[in-house]
């Protein structure tokens, strides 16, 4: 990594607010700190990918800041876009392109040398086993062969910041196996990842520290043995926490 | 440090290899002859029409008369006509692209200016709106350079710049409605403005044949000249460059770079705005789209006509379409009812052939919603109930649909002349049966079922190519005997035809009827 920078947070949300024809996002305050795993949790339309695409840029809050590594994303869009990768949940793979182009476009998009571009290609496709398929036309791929190709390309210039909508899902056993030590093997070489996932088990390994979002507001968050003593009385899954949570802010509401 | 090429020849690069694609699949390349065929199509055509351009060219050559007042006016029109349909069509791919589900996102994420974004949009744009106009038009062009001097090859160059700036306008159109409207209604309002634009394009352009008698510009040449010394002023500069003058089509270059040049810092922000909404509009309807196609399925014909009703009343695009469509049928409604009271029987029956393709045209939105609705003819094929029946049903409601859009123009037509009224029933009959045969073929094809009939395929590709040849026989016919706006009905069918290559959906029917 660069030189060692003062301790800034990785992203720093603070008072977003978002509506569409109702409020989405309401006055949402979120850190996460550099190296972290962090998991965004929610029930189906609490605001996830809303959130997602307002930290990637894709979408302009109606109050409120994001910070991603001190840089604001409103006055400084492409600082911070070339230090973040975005997978959208069904992410867009172009048809007409083999896998190599894709990467070689993403490459190109994010500056970088086209050598090592096709380095990372190289060990990313090994990874995720693309290499039988990388000079093929995507049309023909299967849901989980978009979503790989995708995640090799978010990394493939090496993001401080990766968000990631819904990684694991379409992705076989043995693969969302893969994906979640590559993500592992990433965390650990100092990027930070915040990704959303129905996936509780996954939330409940992998991540450093959770955070569950109900309509729009941050209702819980900590590390998964926090929320257990908090919530679930220091015992039990995620999965009692996060339907006991749910369903509590549902009667409180 | 390595080379590394410019972001903006990057973007280029990325938006041309696209455009180069667009034709082809993985599946075309293991079987070329696909491809080769809808070649052949095209030269076929393209020598057809050149031929009867020339056969055109040279029976009024030597005889025409100097060109009157009216003429010039035409040729104004005619301009004017090119530009807008030019638009139009530019339209549509431009709303198109604002649709994909997606790739804003995956470009906008990048830390790329977005006035790179923008403006290599615009340039592939501007570029790739061209060939299909240049091949399309070539043929006339060739006339003149043949008969009338080499200098107007810079027609070409007009043409290419016609219809870049057209692409640019297109841009800046949508983004007007965007503005205005937001992403949920810009995609209908804007196929909406495209449909009502070439129907006055059509009206425009029959109109423009009645008050001047048939034969407008019999001789071109001496009217376009006429026309290049009488024009004066600027706003005329893009009609006197597509005569020829060479000063004016440097004017209309330097227009057209420089509005690139104002555009891209001005709008880029609001393009961008544009697709990122707009790719997001675009997923929700998808979902409704979804849910809609899982209705639950009884075995009775009244439930499954009911559904596909209800799948059409929703679709505003699908209106738009029949609308647009409905307006080819009336020129050539107007031209058989001119024909019959001239006594002219061979013109008029050519001119119901032509209503015939035309009603394929028509019926094309109709089948396309009915037989190909997203996963419908996957949920249909595992429903409990015989296949024939389901394809039955959807062929019915097709063909009503499509009769009961072309009622009116074909009252028309038999108010005009009865024996052409009862001809371009029968004719849109057949047209509609061919059509949906393909169809069914198509959904056969796409749904490997128990008791599909393969020849369905070849039988109904082999009657569209006939009614096509018949189409393309009246077309010379009536361009040698009429004026050059009878030119208008051509590139409405080649527009149409063109239309029928984008979506991938529509490109396989076309190479599969070719390749029958
Ligand atoms: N572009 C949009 N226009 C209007 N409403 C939107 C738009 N995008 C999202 N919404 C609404 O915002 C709410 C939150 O959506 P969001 O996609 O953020 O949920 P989510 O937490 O990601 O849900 P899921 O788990 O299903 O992915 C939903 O009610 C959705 O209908
Ligand atoms: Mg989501």
């Amino acid at each position: 990594m660069d030189a060692p920078l003062p301790q800034v947070d990785a992203l720093a949300i603070r008072g977003l607010k978002k509506s569409f024809d109702k409020p989405v996002v309401k006055d949402l305050n979120l850190q996460v700190h550099p190296g972290e795993l962090y998991a965004l949790l929610g029930s189906n339309g609490a605001g996830k990918t809303t959130t997602l695409r307002m930290v990637a840029g894709l979408m302009a809050p109606d109050v409120g800041t994001v910070q991603i590594f001190g840089i604001d994303c409103e006055k400084h869009p492409l600082a911070a876009r070339a230090v973040t990768a975005w997978v959208p949940d069904e992410p867009m793979i172009y048809d007409k392109l083999t896998p190599y182009e894709y990467m070689a476009l993403i490459a190109g998009l994010w500056s970088v040398k086209p050598s090592l571009a096709a380095q990372r290609t190289d060990e990313l496709f090994t990874i995720l086993g693309l290499n039988d398929v990388a000079n093929q036309r995507c049309e023909a791929f299967s849901r989980g062969m978009k979503q790989k190709v995708a995640l090799a390309g978010a990394l493939v210039h090496e993001p401080r910041l990766l968000l990631l909508d819904e990684p694991l899902t379409g992705l076989d056993a043995a693969m969302a196996r893969i994906v979640k030590d590559l993500l592992d093997a990433r965390v650990r070489g100092g990027a930070t990842i915040i990704l959303t996932t129905h996936i509780l088990e996954v939330a409940e390994r992998m991540a450093s520290r959770i955070g569950i979002l109900h309509h729009g507001e941050l209702v819980a968050e900590g590390t998964f043995s926090q929320l257990q003593a908090r919530f679930g009385g220091g015992k039990g899954s995620l999965e009692d926490v996060f339907v006991d949570l749910v369903t509590d802010a549902r009667s409180a509401a | 440090m390595t080379l590394q090429r410019p972001r903006l020849v990057l973007l280029l690069d990325h938006e041309f290899r696209l455009w180069r694609r667009r034709f082809s699949s993985s599946t075309d390349s293991k079987r070329p002859w696909y491809l080769s065929r809808f070649l052949l199509f095209l030269a076929v055509f393209y020598v057809a029409a050149q031929a009867g351009d020339f056969a055109l060219m040279w029976s009024t050559h030597a005889t025409g008369p100097q060109p009157t007042f009216a003429q010039l006016v035409g040729v104004d029109l005619l301009i004017v006509a090119f530009l807008v349909f030019v638009t139009i069509t530019e339209l549509s791919f431009v709303i198109a692209r604002a649709y994909m589900r997606g790739e804003a996102d995956l470009l906008y994420a990048a830390p790329i200016p977005p006035d790179l974004i923008f403006a290599s949009r615009l340039i592939r744009g501007a570029i790739g709106a061209a060939p299909t106009w240049l091949l399309l038009l070539s043929p006339i062009v060739n006339g003149y350079i043949v008969f009338d001097g080499f200098r107007y090859v810079s027609i070409y160059v007009t043409i290419f710049l016609i219809s870049g700036l057209a692409h640019i306008f297109a841009n800046l159109l949508l983004l007007a409605v965007y503005q205005g409207l937001g992403p949920r209604h810009t995609k209908s309002v804007g196929n909406l403005m495209a449909g009502l634009a070439l129907v006055s394009f059509i009206f425009a352009s029959q109109f423009a044949r009645f008050p001047w008698g048939l034969k407008i510009i019999a001789r071109l040449d001496a009217a376009l000249s006429a026309y290049a010394c009488n024009a004066q002023g600027w706003p005329l500069a893009p009609a006197r460059a597509l005569l020829g003058s060479f000063p004016d089509t440097f004017a209309v270059a330097v227009l057209g770079i420089g509005l690139v040049a104002v555009a891209v810092p001005l709008f880029s922000r609001a393009y961008e705005r544009m697709m990122l909404d707009c790719g997001q509009a675009h997923e929700s309807s998808t979902r409704r789209h979804r849910a809609r196609a899982q209705l639950p399925i009884r075995g009775l014909r009244l439930t499954l006509l009911r559904k596909e009703f209800a799948a059409m009343r929703r679709n505003p695009t699908l209106w738009v379409q029949l609308l647009s469509s409905t307006a080819y049928i009336i020129p050539a409604g107007m031209s058989i009812g001119r024909g019959m009271f001239s006594g002219d029987h061979f013109d008029s029956a050519m001119l119901a052939a032509m209503l015939a393709f035309m009603s394929v045209t028509a019926s094309s939105p109709v089948m396309q919603l009915v037989f190909l609705n997203e996963g419908a003819p996957e949920l249909m094929a595992t429903a409990p109930m015989p296949r024939s029946f389901d394809l039955g049903c959807k062929w019915q409601i097709s063909a009503l649909f499509t009769l009961g859009f072309l009622s009116i123009p074909l009252a028309l037509v038999t108010w005009l002349s009865p024996i052409a009224g009862l001809a371009g029933l029968l004719f849109c009959l057949i047209g509609i049966a061919c059509h949906a045969i393909v169809y069914i073929s198509f959904v056969d094809q796409a749904v490997p079922y128990r008791n599909s009939k393969k020849m369905h395929l070849p039988l109904g590709a082999g009657l569209l190519t006939i009614l096509l040849a018949i189409t393309m026989g009246a077309l010379a016919f009536t361009m040698m005997r009429h004026s050059w706006f009878t030119l208008a009905p051509l590139l409405v069918l080649l527009a149409t035809f063109g239309a029928l290559v984008p979506t991938s959906k529509r490109r396989k029917l076309v190479l599969s009827v070719f390749n029958a």
